[in-house]
């Protein structure tokens, strides 16, 4: 007799939607349970018939989830794995050039050039001031207890500064992007009101984030790093004491525009923030595995930073604890790590989910809906439902 | 309940006769007026109703749902395509399931068809995407075939044990128009059981509700392509928008928001941002097209 469990009928990887079924592999008649999960709340609706998971291979899901190399089916023990799954395919379309809804004005990544040497430079030095540079995990990271305690004790507070200079090697690396002007070729007066527009709101969110601790740290940071459109806002009268009369912009859109600084041991095809925050979220090697470092932790924790307000700040930079402050840190850290790939998946899962995450960063999406209404012939010859 | 049905015996016992009658749907509605009698509030509602879902402007649409990042690339590519060339993550299947083939063969259907579901306003199918698109009625020619419910419950009991043989299927097809039938005959007799017959008049939030109801409808297979230029409008529903927005104030309040939560929210930003770069109508509704003010 079969062994039910819970398979996958159909799945719009980028869209973060999925049927699945308690059933026998490959198979419809025994099928039990047929639930729905979406992106947002991902949590399981029954829908009633296996026929309204199959339909939706007739639209932008695909068919099943199957392995590479026997083409089975991939076998669930209940529907957190699948959520996670779900989850996981979801954040990770979003990663590299054919990241899932990226806006088509985005520049190239970060280059070897003055600017891209001079923002890897910055966060190295501080790197090195806090003595992370050789801080990798050593053991197994398996819940919440487990990075508490590699965590916090060891480096959470010593990664403030590191934030801080990953914040500034940002804005250094887009400043440098900016002068550059785009590669390909555009509409440059567009391509350039884009990119002032959010490296303007972009300075608005690490301002009141509170990444400088008072507006003298920021002039002094302008005053040494290469940053002439961050002295042309401060010459046209945007104190940076009063940051709300800069232009704003959901931070959480930034991430997905704003370019990513170099440090030794990050991927070179990375191109934007989102980038390291997404492979963080996805892949658990990237940051929970044997070779990870606390470094890796920090663009997700700037990310979480920017994106949730101090829920007591007032706004007013010289009033408010900055980033590097201890308790700013551990509520980050205290919304980061629920984020973070804790739910284990089947070991094929893990494998492909991971794969695709890599083949996204080296630019392999976005898997378009085929150019055929129909699925017959193709490559794979056959059918798929 | 059904009256003096008259069926054929074209479907087994336990069929409802009236509906699976051998007739044609325009036939099945007479019998129906028939049985139901045609004076008083049957009568009543099988004008209203008729009226309603005939009228040009606000009748029955061909709707096609889609998610938000198929429907970008949608836009991107000019032309709807329906189906993934190979799975996102993981491999083939071991082999071809039969499945697929076996439905389309009874439909007779294969390349060059679209699905979509009849609708009275409303948002469609939200499990096939949270972005519901209309096609323009002009793009949708008279002899669109017709399926009265899902394609893939041909698969299922009671109608995959005995296979339904071509006359029974040809009883469920039918064309978006032709000299005897049309889809308002179809939808007709979808929609009078559900309303009440003796004591009121409907409204069009009752037929529209009852046109499409949660994942029951009749399905549209267009014989053409289309793309963004064929659309009418793109809708969406009132739940979705009110996420996004409880979403939006546990931000401001600094309160915990995981990070698909937010990712969710700025790509659906920016298909807002799209559509509107490409000057698609996009709204938000509920029943019968109406603005969600109105429900």
């Amino acid at each position: 007799m079969e062994v039910r469990r819970w398979y996958i009928d159909a799945w719009a990887v980028r869209d973060g939607a999925a049927f699945a079924s308690f059933r026998s592999e490959d198979t419809i008649e025994d099928a039990g349970n047929t639930v729905f999960l979406s992106v947002p709340a991902l949590e399981p609706i029954p829908v009633g018939r296996i026929s309204t998971a199959l339909r939706a291979t007739r639209g932008c899901f695909q068919a099943g989830f199957h392995d590479d190399d026997e083409g089975r089916e991939v076998a669930f023990d209940d529907l957190d794995q699948v959520a996670e799954l779900v989850r996981r395919g979801y954040l990770a379309s979003g990663i590299g050039p054919g990241g899932a809804a990226l806006p088509a004005w985005l520049g190239p990544s970060p280059e070897d050039d003055d600017a891209g040497t001079a923002a890897a430079e910055h966060l190295a030095r501080a790197v090195r001031e806090a003595g992370l540079e050789d801080g990798g995990f050593v053991g197994i990271v398996r819940g919440k207890t487990d990075l508490d305690e590699l965590v916090v004790p060891y480096g959470l507070i010593g990664l403030g500064p590191v934030v801080q200079a990953f914040a500034e090697a940002t804005l250094i690396a887009w400043e440098g992007l900016l002068a550059r002007g785009p590669r390909a070729v555009v509409d440059e007066r567009r391509w350039r009101q884009r990119h002032q527009r959010d490296l303007a709101a972009w300075y608005t969110a690490l301002l009141t984030s509170g990444v400088w601790d008072h507006p003298g740290q920021t002039e002094e940071f302008l005053s040494t790093q290469w940053c002439p459109f961050g002295h042309a806002l401060m010459r046209r009268g945007y104190a940076f004491t009063m940051p709300a009369a800069l232009p704003r912009r959901d931070p959480h859109a930034l991430l997905s525009a704003a370019p990513c600084p170099r440090w030794v041991s990050w991927p070179r095809q990375l191109t934007r923030i989102t980038d390291l925050v997404l492979l963080a979220l996805v892949v658990p090697d990237h940051v929970l595995g044997p070779h990870s470092a606390l470094v890796d932790l920090v663009p997700a924790l700037l990310a979480t930073l920017v994106s949730l307000p101090d829920p007591d700040a007032l706004g007013i930079p010289e009033l408010d604890p900055p980033i590097t402050d201890e308790r700013r840190l551990m509520q980050a850290w205290e919304h980061l790590w629920r984020d973070l790939p804790l739910v284990t998946l089947p070991p094929v899962a893990e494998g492909l989910v991971d794969r695709y995450a890599w083949s996204m960063l080296d630019g392999g999406g976005p898997r378009r809906p085929s150019g055929r209404p129909e699925p017959y012939g193709g490559a794979a010859g056959g059918v798929r439902a | 309940m059904w009256r003096d049905a008259g069926g054929s015996g074209l479907f087994p016992d336990g069929f409802d006769p009236i509906y699976f009658a051998d007739e044609s749907w325009s036939g099945r509605v007479k019998l129906w007026a028939k049985a139901e009698g045609d004076a008083g509030f049957s009568g009543g509602n099988l004008h209203v109703v008729r009226q309603v879902l005939d009228d040009p402007d606000t009748g029955l649409r061909m709707v096609v749902n889609i998610t938000a990042d198929a429907l970008l690339s949608m836009i991107d590519a000019g032309q709807y395509y329906n189906l993934y060339d190979e799975p996102v993550i993981g491999g083939e299947p071991r082999k071809p399931t039969a499945t697929r083939l076996q439905v389309d063969e009874m439909l007779d259907v294969g390349p060059g068809y679209y699905f979509g579901a009849v609708a009275l306003g409303g948002t469609g199918v939200r499990f096939y995407g949270e972005y519901c698109m209309v096609i323009d009625p002009r793009h949708v020619p008279a002899e669109t075939r017709l399926f009265d419910r899902d394609s893939y419950d041909l698969l299922l009991d009671p109608l995959a044990d005995p296979p339904l043989n071509e006359e029974q299927l040809l009883r469920l097809r039918g064309r978006w128009k032709d000299d005897e039938d049309d889809v308002v005959a179809m939808a007709l007799l979808r929609v009078l059981p559900q309303v009440g017959q003796g004591s009121r008049l409907v409204t069009s939030g009752t037929i529209s509700e009852a046109v499409l109801k949660d994942q029951e409808f009749i399905e549209v297979h267009l014989a053409r392509p289309f793309g963004h230029r064929e659309l009418e409008e793109v809708r969406e529903s009132p739940d979705d928008a009110a996420t996004e927005l409880t979403i939006a104030e546990r931000e401001r309040h600094g309160l915990y928001t995981s990070y698909v939560e937010r990712e969710w929210r700025r790509r659906r930003a920016r298909v807002a941002e799209y559509l509107d770069e490409h000057a698609i109508r996009h709204r938000i509704v509920t029943l019968h097209g109406r603005g969600y003010q109105w429900k």
